[in-house]
């Protein structure tokens, strides 16, 4: 029995592509399978071809995979754009004028079956063209023996407000699928193995990063739309209300994060989502909350730049822009989660780390993991504490018994005991000009070197609980690769694969927190290894990052891919490959 | 009760003679007199001479950035909405740079009152051009006479739904105070445009060139259309509130039960967790 299916579904994009993706991964999910999602689109609402790719398996996985067992063609371009990367003994499933099964070879000479089945004509003739979806993923689910209960139990849950017809042709339109695949197939695709049951959560970035801020009690966000990020946004929108909280679409980036900042100023967990075009409308705001401390979270969700570059494409290539972005210096932390399930943990505790360290945390999101749902273990709500820091209550403020509040009161930390507007003895100014411990303007050389240092040091501790997963064997391995944010599935199977093959002895590091970089922590697993970061830009800016900051320029190189696609497991494998034997 | 001395703050630094002086006393005379304490404020500024008014005025102050005062302070009224919140900026920081902002505020309707030091220039960096500068206004950067035509501010806001549409002159301490403690006291979007005379760097519009234009308007207009007619009747040289009306604001639109102040430290909510869980399973 199988314990992996690689599915995926294409046509033209309004064609109900990403609806059946999304039902089938559900009904894979609910079977118990863990499932890995990628979803190809592109920047126009009807039109041009697109695809929902699908990885279930009966372990944890990270990756959507590489390869395809069953594939769903809806278009014609579907199976030219996939067909080199079947794997042997594919099912193809495509629209014909009659039924019929043949087998073909893919250019590699890997067999595999084209099964064509007249879709359209039979949902016409179940009285509901609009079902023609439903029997190709009865066929796809017969192909696995799931059973056919999960799909009935979905199509009750969907159609409910349909009506009995709706729902009951949807039925035999499944079922018809499951009999076509009895008649004509037998057995390409055997029977995948039943998982064990598990406490199991299908859900993408953007939701877990918003699910993750709204438990760490976020109540405000402000944004403008913007791909890849606005499903933050929109889920907010929908949730918020519910505990007291409201999101605002603003009239621009920079109101975006404007609206946050006088939000957390004001005594609430506060966020702004965006993009790179939005992140870079957002630097001088940014530079704003860096010198007035006031907290601020920016989920920055990255995608193909510069400028407006390829808007549905993924990329990471704002490294640098969050680290180093908005002129003069300013106190920052740049976190970067390496999974859905970190995704949520480190939403949660950009919170707690922007109100600690009074400044702004830049969470960085990459189109892929924001966007693609994937199966992942329900998230502890213990694991991340609610900490608001020096917030002061109204009887703490009273204490200081002052007539104007020192908001950048010096202290040993850096960091100032604040009050809120609108406490009594709490008046305070708050200044993204150099200020004094009042908050009054200061041009004063003395008063300017103790406040830049104030900031600037205060968060030069600040650390996340996990600020870098490793993996491999860190005494023996002899490379060591560096990756962030979604390319953590890619490079532990390319790891694997490669270490089987002894090729190499690899281990890995998946950063989660560029800035401050956990130098200290991270300068032992460094030591005496060749470094190859793995990177979706063109300069290698993690490359540049860890040269910053260690002694490796003469040992380290990156693996790139800037197409606006994903890595897969077979490009990394080769382009490693390559790195050795030119070294060799 | 709060006196004039509690509500001075930091020494103020602008030329003597600057409008922006009594639009300050204008402002601390209103709180005084509608009975608030400095506490009770939270004056967002934006970036120029008249951003200043934020530590000048001693309530809490956020001195933001240029042209941003609008969207922090419609911020600040949203995360806590007992606060009573007044932007204040200059016409180059709220007509230039921050134009956009201006706009969608009037249209949104939060209740926050945005006072404009209008002086018709760019005063801080020494006199340039701004977007109220008249037709043919010499400057260092209009050597030859601007060749655009200034924005129309009471107008903007009156045609995008602002619900309290005011102008005043810093010359006419009375009518400005009576006016801003109409506009901080308005539920809703309250725009006042201040002329504001700059002393320094403005030779045309002075208090003189006020003084002899100015139309004064007692009540304010029964229709946009019959104030959009007086304001270009007058050239924009008017006086008083043009336009108020009633209507719920943005909050009270939304309709939402608000709880944004009340996170603690300690524990995540257990059983919020699962019931929002519920929907990924």
């Amino acid at each position: 029995m199988r314990n992996t299916i690689e599915w995926m579904v294409g046509g033209q994009q309004g064609e109900g592509v990403d609806s059946t993706g999304e039902l089938f991964a559900k009904t894979l999910v609910r079977y118990g399978y863990s499932v890995s999602t990628y979803k190809q689109f592109m920047s126009r609402i009807k039109g041009g071809h697109t695809n929902y790719k699908i990885k279930a398996t009966d372990e944890r996985n990270y990756y959507s995979g590489d390869g395809i067992d069953i594939l769903l063609c809806l278009d014609k371009e579907t199976l030219t754009n996939h067909e080199d990367v079947l794997n042997a003994n594919a099912v193809v499933i495509q629209e014909g004028k009659e039924t019929k099964v043949e087998t073909e070879n893919t250019p590699e000479g890997k067999p595999f079956t084209v099964f064509t089945v007249p879709l359209k004509k039979i949902a016409k003739d179940l009285g509901n063209p609009m079902a023609k979806n439903m029997i190709a993923l009865g066929i796809s689910a017969s192909l696995v023996k799931l059973p056919i209960d999960i799909l009935h139990s979905f199509i009750e849950e969907i159609f409910a407000k349909k009506g009995e017809e709706v729902i009951s042709s949807n039925k035999q339109a499944v079922l018809k699928g499951f009999e076509l695949t009895n008649e004509h197939i037998s057995n390409q695709i055997n029977e995948l193995k039943t998982p064990s049951e598990k406490d199991h959560l299908f859900i993408s970035g953007n939701e877990a990063t918003a699910f993750g801020s709204l438990m760490a009690g976020c109540r405000f966000l402000s944004a403008y739309p913007i791909t890849p990020a606005s499903e933050i946004m929109e889920w907010l929108s929908q949730e918020l209300p519910k505990v007291g909280g409201t999101v605002m679409q603003v009239e621009d980036e920079i109101a975006g994060i404007c609206f946050a900042v006088g939000a957390s100023y004001s005594g609430v967990r506060a966020m702004t989502s965006t993009s790179g075009p939005g992140l870079s409308l957002k630097t001088e705001a940014l530079g704003m909350a860096g010198i007035s401390e006031v907290p601020i979270v920016i989920v920055n969700s990255q995608r193909g730049g510069p400028s407006t570059g390829l808007p549905t494409k993924h990329e990471q290539s704002d490294i640098q822009h969050m680290i180093y972005g908005t002129h003069g210096e300013i106190p920052r932390i740049v976190l970067s989660p390496a999974t859905i399930e970190d995704a949520f943990y480190m939403a949660a505790e950009s919170f707690n780390l922007a109100e600690v360290y009074q400044c702004p945390v830049l969470v960085a999101l990459d189109l892929g993991l924001s966007m693609n749902k994937m199966t992942v273990p329900s998230f502890d709500t213990k694991r991340v504490k609610i900490n608001r820091g020096k917030l002061l209550t109204q009887e703490e403020v009273k204490e200081f018994d002052e007539t104007h509040f020192k908001r950048y009161r010096l202290t040993d930390d850096g960091i100032s005991p604040r009050p809120l507007p609108g406490m009594e003895h709490g008046v305070h100014t708050t200044s993204s000009n150099e200020h004094d411990e009042s908050g009054y303007i200061s041009e004063d050389p003395e008063n300017r070197i103790n406040m830049m240092k104030k900031r600037l040091e205060k968060v030069r501790h600040a650390m996340v609980q996990e600020p870098f997963k490793v993996s491999g064997d860190m005494d023996t391995s002899d490379i060591l690769f560096v990756g962030m944010g979604s390319t953590y599935g890619m490079i532990q199977e390319s790891i694997k694969q490669l270490n089987e093959e002894g090729v190499v002895n690899a281990s890995h590091i998946h950063l989660q927190q560029l800035y401050p970089l956990p130098i200290d922590e991270l300068d032992p697993l460094l030591q005496g290894k060749r470094i190859v970061t793995v990177e979706n830009n063109y300069n290698g800016q993690l490359l540049q990052l860890l040269k910053q900051y260690a002694p490796i320029h003469d040992r380290a190189s990156s693996i790139t891919q800037y197409d606006g696609n994903p890595f897969t497991v077979k490009s990394i494998v080769k382009q490693v490959k390559e790195l050795i034997s030119w070294q060799h | 009760m709060a006196t004039l001395k509690d509500l001075r703050g930091d020494q103020p630094t602008w030329c003597p003679g600057c409008g922006h002086f009594s639009i300050m006393a204008g402002i601390q005379k209103s709180i005084i007199q509608l009975g608030y304490e400095p506490h009770d404020f939270a004056i967002i500024s934006g970036i120029g001479c008249s951003g200043k008014v934020s530590e000048y005025v001693r309530t809490n102050g956020f001195h933001t950035i240029h042209g941003r005062s609008v969207p922090v302070a419609q911020g600040v009224k949203m995360g806590n909405p007992d606060l009573k919140v007044i932007a204040s900026g200059g016409d180059g920081d709220g007509y230039g740079i921050g134009l956009g902002h201006f706009v969608h505020a009037a249209r949104r309707n939060i209740d926050m009152s945005y006072i404009v030091m209008d002086n018709n220039i760019y005063g801080l960096t020494k006199g340039q051009t701004s977007p109220r500068s008249e037709h043919g206004f010499v400057t260092k950067t209009t050597k030859g006479g601007n060749k655009e035509y200034p924005v129309d501010p009471v107008s903007t806001s009156i045609a995008n739904g602002a619900t309290f549409v005011a102008q005043a002159f810093a010359g006419d301490i009375k009518q400005m105070t009576e006016i801003i403690e109409k506009a901080i006291e308005h539920k809703g979007f309250s725009h006042v445009n201040i002329y504001s005379p700059c002393v320094t760097f403005n030779k045309i519009n002075t208090y003189e060139f006020y003084k002899e234009r100015l139309t004064k308007f007692d009540e304010p207009f029964d229709t946009r259309e019959e104030a959009l007619s007086a304001v270009r009747a007058h050239d924009g040289l008017v006086t008083g509130i043009l336009y108020n009306e009633k209507r719920d604001d943005y909050q009270e639109k939304l309709g939402i039960d608000f709880d944004m102040q009340s996170c603690v430290s300690g524990d995540m909510d257990e059983e919020l967790f699962h019931k929002f869980k519920k929907q990924f399973q």
